[in-house]
């Protein structure tokens, strides 16, 4: 009898292995879901960051419009003037840094020079200010962003201006930045809301010589064309190419204006772009071509549909 | 026990579910590859870009010794395309580097306009594996 109930009590107080096996099994599942989620939430913290920068500059466009009557322009690349016979040489984010709390920066950057006349004068002298980290320029999706291998090392950013549809050299049709030029709004026919200004672009790796996303230059690798859609498999056309395998594919030793990169990203499934309007769109990588470069036209003239 | 294996059979169908939502509006892809030749000698490097004609994922790859693969995970739709190729040789001239101090070589493309930015190249791409030969003439 003693030992019969010991044998009941034994049976209510205390689990089965299977009982355990079982509530580790619901155990290891919910983590299972759990945890994907926990870094899809990082993941969209970084988004959220990167989109929010966006915005900022797309602000800061709309301030240097305001001041200005038009946009800032795209870059100045090599432009011949009597002052000066070789080219001028400013790159595109100057422009903006009075716009975007940087006045001081700005204030240090000589415009009588070419932004690499200076280049070996150390911080904060000449246009040494090209070290100065400009985080409204970052995605923090995306890696660090010094330029190493640069001899005297440089900043690169993520967001790049629309150049239109083909190359360096050639538009195809007009997109509200170019050489020496930046857009009115009058300009903008097809419409604020409905022209692209800023496409996201990757970084290639601190040490890598390739030119892509170096925001200090005025090299066609620092603007973006709808030339083939975001996150293509299809090679960039850039003068010194590091391709990282998937990750930035390019074919190097393009010269001049025949140059052509694609806005790329590592968010899944597509890209970041400002509009004119200064609205932050998410655009997916299955984006129509023809919608995409209408998108990049300022003045095509054509209907676009749900994007 | 039996409720603890309907809780467990449960638990392991609604995972099996969520796990089946996928994105379903993405490209349908297919593999390409071939041979790019210029007046006959195999293109030594370049690069070869999809451009899809209606809908479409564009892709492009690069070639090296004439040969050019596109993998089905990055490939183009299949439908039709325009397709450029582009090839830079060196001019023998030198140029000024963009830090303003070194010279480098100077590169052109050896592939002419009709072939690349103005190309008239378009094939149609079909469901599994397409091979295609590109036997450029200059002239």
């Amino acid at each position: 009898m003693f030992v019969a109930r010991k044998h009941d009590r034994h049976l209510r107080s205390a689990f089965t292995l299977i009982e355990l096996l079982v509530v580790i099994a619901i155990i290891a599942i919910l983590i299972a879901l759990l945890l994907p989620a926990v870094q899809q939430a990082r993941e969209a913290a970084r988004r959220s960051t990167c989109k929010n920068n966006m915005k900022q500059l797309g602000l800061a466009l709309h301030n240097y419009h305001d001041t200005h009557r038009l946009f800032p322009p795209g870059m100045i690349y090599r432009v011949v003037t009597s002052s000066t016979p070789s080219g001028k040489r400013t790159p595109f984010c100057v422009h903006l840094l009075p716009f975007i709390d940087k006045a001081n920066v700005y204030n240090l950057y000589d415009h009588n020079r070419n932004w690499h006349d200076t280049v070996h004068d150390s911080i904060p002298t000449g246009n040494g200010v090209r070290l100065v980290p400009l985080p409204v320029w970052q995605c923090p999706t995306d890696r660090d962003a010094i330029w190493s291998a640069n001899p005297d090392g440089s900043i690169r950013g993520n967001y790049g201006v629309n150049w239109g549809q083909g190359t360096f050299g050639t538009q195809i049709k007009p997109a509200p930045f170019n050489n020496a030029f930046g857009a009115r709004f009058r300009d903008i026919t097809d419409g604020s809301s409905n022209t692209l200004a800023m496409m996201e672009m990757l970084k290639p790796e601190t040490s890598a010589n390739d030119y892509r996303a170096w925001i200090w230059n005025d090299e066609p690798e620092t603007v973006v064309m709808t030339r083939v859609g975001p996150n293509s498999s299809a090679p960039d056309l850039v003068v010194n190419c590091v391709s990282e395998g998937d990750r930035l594919p390019c074919t190097g030793s393009i010269t001049g204006s025949g140059r052509s990169n694609a806005s790329r990203s590592l968010h899944v499934g597509g890209v970041h772009v400002l509009m004119c309007d200064g609205a932050v769109r998410f655009v997916s990588e299955n984006i129509d071509l023809t919608t995409w470069q209408a998108l990049s036209s300022m003045s095509g003239g054509e209907v676009i549909g749900d994007f | 026990m039996l409720n603890h294996y309907r809780i467990m059979l449960v638990l392991c169908s609604s995972v099996l579910t969520l796990v089946g939502c996928t994105n379903e509006k993405a490209f349908e892809r297919t593999q390409v590859e071939g041979v790019v030749t210029l007046d006959g000698a195999p293109v030594e490097q370049g690069v070869i870009t999809f451009i899809p004609a209606g809908k479409g994922a564009t892709a492009g790859a690069n070639i090296e010794s004439g040969k050019f693969v596109i993998p089905k995970e990055k490939g183009p739709s299949p439908g039709d395309y325009r397709v450029e190729i582009d090839s830079s040789v060196p001019t023998g001239n030198k140029i000024l580097d963009t830090d303003g101090e070194t010279m480098v070589d100077e590169y052109a493309n050896a592939i002419p306009p009709k072939f690349n930015r103005l190309t008239e190249l378009k094939v149609t791409l079909k469901n599994g594996n397409n091979q295609h030969l590109f036997d450029l003439e200059k002239e």
